[in-house]
């Protein structure tokens, strides 16, 4: 009986404003709130507010049986907070319901695994302390910015307290074996779900694209592909933005309607349900070994980092941005965090031609250079100020 | 496929941008198609790689057209109004297609076209509109407005260009083809003087502006943001290259604004002592306020200068790696430059992906051939 585990990760940066050598020393805010705000009434009316009641009112009619798990960053509830607190609220709602789940994440939806294990031991800490505060529950299963995942890692996942990580089911690492059970890291530190990335990019990336000669995708054509599962595997995760619904694919495309037929036509079969995750790793045995050395993410075709760390204008400013993490002074730590977000590295991506489309969406920036003079005058602003706290100290 | 092109001037005659671009379309064209490239007076052009004819002796000097623009005297109308005719007098077999450029050669497209019952084309670098910042002569404007609209086929070099024809003339948007510009990417001979090379040996940058001193160009506003990158980096140079109705002006905006030593004009330069100040040059900076392509930036890529543009840059359209600005934001034109001249990082890169870009959209053949497309299709 194959389990369906939806996975949506819910995020917005703290965008930039814009940023001149001429605001350096002068100007020490650095986000933009106005437009901030903005992208995120847009995306609150346009998917938050619509989705998050579906997804209610679908657990409603099904008696529970619908499930679903959110990977929340804490900048978004940081802005949610501020400008949206009717979607925390939401949320808390949903959180009653013990039909979902809430996943750890980074708190600033950071590349710290990678740059500072003590910074990102840090980060997920304030998460999950977040989300205690905010729905009394404690997450026990993980999922790194973008599903960065490699093996080294399992071990301080472990020691934070989680019993398993999400990441994707990289085709070339699986082989012949199916990302549809549930697999462990090779020092069995962590139990691991991989994404099944065909099913979840026909909902997430394909849905609307008339190219595909499965378009248009109905529930009960999905249902059916699910079905097909009956027999050869155990759980089927289906990870995704949760802008998917209503952003990426707009109301008219019918993902609503896709949305809220699916969990009858899935119950119309045989031996299928939904599952949260830290159900489906309790139910199921570890079927087999999944490792990375390297590490691995969810994006683009390559499923690596190169769409935060390929060229040099953003390995630069990574690298300048975590070398100041011993001199932070504890006033300056949550702008340096914040600063942190994968996206700002995102902008200055410059493999615009093949992935184009996907890295400029709600992409203030008009090039990837734009993005790296902003991001380093900004840096260079930042620098100044944590060295005037300093020597303000020493006196 | 018979062609016969109307041209107005050819290099090293040219006073701009438009003979260099009819030189290497015709070039490129001639590999294909049979063409005959035709000047509206003698000229000592030395071989040329097609064949060109003159439709009269010596007549007047018009180089300096695109300088004045507020002058069109009896002669240079007259020499416009009988081009077509003259045209017969040295050519009479009948070609498949007429081609002119711009508004000097339209009515003897019109005249032409109508001698020999073909389609016509006009192809148009820049409009009236454009060059004059929305003040135009209008008597070229009237020329320009009904005899582009007689024209079976008009081809603007930009997008931004079509639109002006769309919107300032009512060509209707069905006749209208937008052909961009070529490019050469071969490097020539180029002259660096010593002066400049101390200057760089010392530790100093240089800020380039190609193109004519007039108000489509935008000279004007990089010189008011010179004072804001002086502010953080001294030790930059700007060199002013180009002449034109401005310069006084310009000078006076200088002394103004106190950067009078920061600032070198050149006056127009051309070959090999232009290429050498785009290989000296740390950026170059095109404001245009207006400008319906531009191969400044190319030119300036070619010999691997980093080049901001203007949004009203026609070539920018076109690169999705370029860096813009508005050409009024003056802060925002100093924070690119102030940028490129101090991230190097970023600096490098960008010119990398910015010349790899360029390279790719933007040959001669490429064009010729989307133009002997154009051709066929009409004479289907």
């Amino acid at each position: 009986m194959p389990s369906i585990v939806f996975y949506f990760k819910v995020h917005q940066p703290e965008r930039l404003k814009h940023y001149t050598v001429f605001e350096i020393g002068e100007d020490h805010n650095y986000f933009d709130n106005e437009l901030n705000k903005f992208y995120l009434d847009r995306i609150v009316n346009k998917c938050y507010l619509p989705t998050l009641n579906l997804i209610y009112d679908l657990i409603q009619k099904t008696q529970g049986k619908f499930k679903v798990s959110f990977g929340i960053t804490g900048i978004l509830f940081d802005q949610l907070k501020k400008w949206h607190p009717e979607i925390i609220e939401l949320f808390q709602k949903l959180n009653k319901t013990n039909c979902i789940e809430f996943i750890g994440e980074t708190y600033y939806h950071s590349l710290s695994s990678l740059y500072s294990i003590n910074e990102f031991k840090k980060q997920v800490i304030l998460h999950k302390k977040l989300i205690k505060k905010l729905f009394k529950k404690e997450p026990k299963v993980f999922a790194n910015t973008e599903l960065i995942y490699f093996d080294d890692l399992t071990f301080t996942i472990k020691n934070l307290g989680f019993k398993a990580i999400l990441t994707e089911g990289v085709s070339w690492i699986l082989g012949w074996q199916s990302p549809n059970f549930i697999y462990e890291d090779p020092n069995k530190n962590l139990k691991i779900l991989l994404r099944n990335y065909q099913l979840s990019d026909d909902i997430s990336f394909r849905f609307s694209a008339r190219w595909w000669n499965e378009w248009p995708l109905t529930a009960e054509k999905f249902a059916n592909w699910l079905e097909n599962y009956n027999g050869n595997s155990e759980v089927i995760n289906l990870f995704m933005d949760f802008e998917t619904f209503g952003e990426h694919q707009w109301p008219e495309t019918g993902i609503f309607e896709f949305l809220k037929a699916l969990p009858f036509e899935i119950f119309k079969r045989k031996d299928l349900e939904f599952a949260l995750p830290s159900e489906v790793i309790e139910k199921y045995p570890i079927r087999g070994i999944f490792s990375s050395k390297k590490p691995i993410t969810w994006a683009d075709t390559e499923r690596d980092l190169s769409a935060w760390l390929e060229n040099e204008m953003q390995k630069e400013s990574v690298e300048m941005l975590y070398s100041l993490e011993k001199k932070i002074p504890r006033s300056l730590k949550e702008t340096w965090r914040k600063l942190q977000t994968a996206d700002h590295f995102y902008y200055m991506c410059t493999k615009w031609f093949a992935d184009g489309d996907v890295h400029k969406y709600f992409n203030p920036y008009e090039t990837p250079y734009d993005a790296y003079l902003n991001f380093r005058n900004v840096l260079e602003d930042f620098k100044l100020i944590i060295n005037d706290k300093i020597k303000s100290k020493k006196q | 496929m018979k062609v016969l092109m109307i041209g107005w001037e050819l290099p090293p005659f040219n006073s701009g941008g438009l003979g260099v671009a009819c030189f290497h379309l015709a070039k490129e064209l001639n590999k294909k198609i049979n063409l005959t490239f035709v000047l509206p007076q003698k000229l000592p052009l030395k071989e040329t790689p097609f064949k060109v004819i003159f439709a009269s002796d010596f007549i007047k000097k018009i180089s300096s057209y695109l300088e004045t623009n507020y002058l069109i005297d009896q002669d240079l109308y007259n020499l416009v109004f009988s081009y077509g005719e003259r045209i017969l007098n040295v050519y009479n077999e009948k070609p498949n297609i007429i081609h002119g450029h711009d508004w000097f050669s339209a009515p003897a497209v019109y005249f032409l076209k109508n001698y020999f019952k073909i389609p016509s084309f006009i192809h148009v670098h820049s409009t009236e509109i454009e060059r004059t910042g929305n003040n135009p002569n209008p008597i070229i404007f009237q020329i320009e407005k009904e005899y582009f609209s007689k024209a079976d086929y008009i081809l603007p070099v930009s997008h931004l260009t079509k639109e002006v024809l769309i919107k300032s003339y009512q060509i209707p948007e069905e006749k209208i083809f937008v052909l961009p510009n070529g490019f050469e990417w071969i490097k020539n001979n180029t002259y660096q003087p010593n002066y400049l090379l101390n200057l760089k040996k010392d530790g100093w940058q240089i800020v380039l502006f190609v193109g004519r001193l007039t108000l489509q160009k935008g000279p004007d506003y990089l010189i008011k943001a010179i004072p804001l990158v002086k502010k953080f980096l001294p030790k930059t140079k700007f060199i002013f290259t180009g002449s034109g109705d401005m310069l006084n002006y310009l000078v006076k905006l200088c002394y103004e604004l106190k950067i009078y030593d920061s600032v070198i004009f050149t006056n127009f330069l051309r070959d090999e002592k232009l290429y050498g100040l785009y290989c000296l040059a740390d950026i170059l900076v095109v404001p245009s306020v207006a400008d319906p392509f531009g191969l400044v930036p190319l030119e300036g890529l070619n010999y691997d200068v980093p080049v901001i543009v203007s949004k009203t840059t026609g070539v920018g359209y076109y690169l999705n790696n370029i860096m813009k600005f508005d050409f009024w934001d003056i802060k925002e034109m100093a924070n690119k430059i102030i940028g490129l001249l101090k991230y190097k990082t970023m600096t490098n890169l960008y010119l990398l992906n910015l010349k790899r870009e360029a390279q790719e959209k933007f040959s001669w053949s490429k064009t010729a051939d989307q133009l002997i497309n154009l051709y066929s299709k009409c004479l289907q």
